[in-house]
């Protein structure tokens, strides 16, 4: 029914629209000060909301590549792991990332956002929204083998000590001093590396310390593609982290601001080169165009361009999404012939996707393109980011592995996580008789 | 602590925590799956770090179907690890034996219902029927025969059950476990992963449940609870 056939609908819109605007806004004139910051609050909420949201398309996306039986336990995962994290970020990870930072290597001030401002508030729900994204990418990678517990006690430790150590170095000193890659110049607008290298490196790590899933590869190296039980919800994922993106690298402007318009065009003009980019690689090797393989190539463009989203021009980040996209699926053949087990490609995807896109940074950066010196500060980040996380998270998931066990047995890949580690599964019309005798 | 004459310190200790785990169980379970489960932890869990309690519970909740007393047997575990040794219940002994006799999981895991054992040669046959079907027969059988001493099993009976893997012996053996059944299965899907890849022992396997549910010995015994 059209507002204007009924008056007292028309009359409600009417006074909502009066009350929403400003007076000076429906003057033409600029906003007074103090709605300044409420602006930029505003804006960074819905952006934290957005960037809340991927969490819902990791979780859609790992468990729509993962098999039946291991659904339940890739989405509790993806579930926790923001649950665990945002708490471990508060207490520790917002201090150690953005406290006081004389020394440039870690921050040393609000913990547990002990002597906050007002701006911190919104800083620590925004930020703790990329720390749940760094942590949630190794768990599509780990799928189907890893023990619950123990990949939970592996994404609080790396909220509190992988994610914002090296996050200090490129964005810390909000509260006095500076990161060392920061006052190198070193450009990760949004996280390029900070969130999604970091990410990768530690999905490798784990990777390697887990081994490949039950079969995966033949003893003589030979692949045993392992299709994932539902690739409708795969796109959808692929879809939500889409949206959430335009939080994620809007958001990261610290407030509402018109470079908001560039910085999410460039995001979805790479996110679609991206998709671009992995459709012609394929093409042109005619090999099969799978969905998984596209949808990765859209968001090996997303991750692409968020070290660059705002320094660069549009026809630049399309062309970084398309190399993004080349990237993704020459990384995941890559590692496959190395015998490595990504259940859905996330080192190819943020690991590798993040590193170039943060060389692209430097590359294409608006106004000083193809610096040398900007180049090589953006190489060290790119090394100072792998050198941190990958060790790091080797040593964290090798002595978790030797403590409480890291793999789970093999008869509980044979029955599914999701009875044996969760006792309930995701699709118990057909599963529980299969999988288990309908043991409860 | 009162370590027996000649006892080493760690044995005295080892001695009470055994008698500990099984005075806790006792609490929640009868004294025949108490002294499994206490096989289970003596031969899997009893040099583990302290967090795999928490794994030792849930195998033992698994095979006894008591998911939903999980809690009351945990709390009744961390009860009986802080007794003094007087509120203890006498130590049961060693149970190696018991562990190397293939009772390795506690309550019905361990004992072999009726049709168990005619429902299990007809689950591991048709998968055998189904993987000759993929030309990976002779690939199953080897591995599996590799695998056979991870089942825990005394010399004789890995022999002869050895025998009958590699179709030497018509008879599976006497004597085993509805444990070592599952264990049994186990490995030929395990090796089915490995000569075919996961999806396709999957397949595999739930044909060879088919196949079997079809067949008289289902009535008496599921094949799935072989599982």
């Amino acid at each position: 029914m059209s507002p204007c056939r009924n008056p007292a609908l028309t009359r409600f819109l009417v006074m909502a629209l009066c009350l929403c605007a400003s007076p000076a806004a429906l003057a033409g004139e600029a906003l007074p000060e103090p709605w300044l910051p409420a602006l930029d609050t505003v804006w960074l909420a819905v952006a934290a909301a957005l960037v809340f949201f991927m969490q819902a398309g990791f979780a859609l996306l790992e468990s729509g590549m993962s098999r039946a039986k291991n659904a339940v336990n890739v989405v509790m995962k993806n579930y926790v792991d923001v649950c665990l994290g945002s708490l471990a970020f508060w207490l520790v990870g917002y201090g150690l990332m953005f406290g006081f930072n004389p020394t440039g290597w870690f921050g040393q001030s609000h913990f547990a956002l002990i002597g906050a401002e007002n701006g911190d508030y919104m800083m620590l729900l925004f930020q703790t929204m990329f720390a749940a994204t760094a942590v949630t990418i190794a768990s599509g990678a780990m799928a189907e083998r890893t023990r619950y517990q123990a990949y939970l006690l592996g994404a609080v430790l790396i909220t509190v000590i992988i994610y914002p150590v090296f996050g200090s170095w490129a964005w810390g000193g909000g509260h006095g001093g500076e990161g060392w890659l920061a006052s190198l110049g070193f450009i990760d607008f949004a996280g390029s590396t900070v969130v999604h290298s970091i990410g990768g490196w530690v999905a490798l790590a784990g990777v390697l310390v887990l081994g490949p899933r039950l079969g995966r590869y033949s003893t003589d190296g030979e692949q045993r593609p392992i299709q994932g039980h539902n690739l409708t919800q795969v796109a959808l994922g692929g879809f939500i982290l889409w949206v959430g993106w335009f939080g994620f690298n809007g958001g990261s402007t610290g407030g509402a601001d018109v470079s908001i318009g560039l910085i999410n065009l460039n995001t979805h003009l790479s996110a679609a080169a991206g998709a671009a980019g992995a459709l012609l690689i394929l093409a042109l090797l005619r090999r099969p165009v799978l969905l998984t393989t596209t949808v990765n190539g859209s968001i090996g463009g997303l991750v692409g361009i968020t070290a660059g989203a705002a320094t660069m021009d549009p026809h630049f980040a399309a062309l970084t999404g398309l190399v993004s996209g080349v990237v993704v699926v020459a990384g995941t053949w890559l590692l496959e012939s190395l015998g490595l087990d990504d259940v859905v490609g996330a080192v190819s995807v943020h690991g590798l996707a993040g590193a170039w896109g943060t060389l692209a940074a430097g590359l294409f950066l608006a106004g000083d393109l193809f610096n040398p010196m900007q180049v090589a500060v953006q190489v060290i980040g790119i090394l100072a980011g792998f050198l941190w996380a990958f060790p790091a998270a080797l040593l964290m998931y090798f002595i978790i592995d030797k403590t409480v066990g890291l793999r789970a047995s093999t008869r509980d890949e044979q029955r599914g996580l999701d009875f044996s580690e969760h006792h309930e599964v995701g699709y118990p019309e057909f599963q529980a008789e299969v999988l288990h005798e309908g043991r409860k | 602590m009162s370590a027996l004459p000649g006892q080493r310190p760690e044995q005295a200790e080892f001695r009470r925590r055994r008698r500990a785990i099984f005075t806790g169980l006792l609490t929640r379970l009868d004294r025949d799956a108490a002294v499994q489960a206490l096989a289970l932890w003596q031969a899997e869990f009893s040099t583990r770090p302290v967090f795999a309690l928490h794994d030792f519970l849930g195998r033992v909740c698994q095979d006894t179907g008591s998911m939903a007393r999980r809690g009351e047997l945990h709390r009744a575990l961390v009860r009986a690890l802080s007794l003094d040794e007087a509120e203890l219940a006498p130590d049961p002994g060693d149970m190696n034996g018991a562990a190397g006799a293939g009772v390795r999981h506690p309550g019905p895991a361990g004992a072999l219902p009726a049709g168990a054992r005619d429902a299990f040669e007809a689950v591991y046959h048709a998968l055998m029927i189904q993987a000759e079907g993929r030309g990976v027969d002779t690939g199953v059988r080897v591995r599996v025969m590799r695998r056979l001493v991870s089942l825990g099993l005394p010399p004789a009976a890995l022999k002869s059950l050895s025998g009958w893997v590699a179709g030497e012996a018509r008879g599976l053996p006497e004597g085993l476990t509805l444990d070592t059944l599952r264990g049994l299965l186990h490995l030929a899907y395990i090796s089915a992963c490995e000569e075919l890849g996961p999806v396709s022992a999957d397949h595999l396997l739930a044909a060879a449940l088919r196949e079997a549910e079809k067949q008289a010995v289902a009535e008496q015994y599921p094949p799935r609870g072989l599982l």
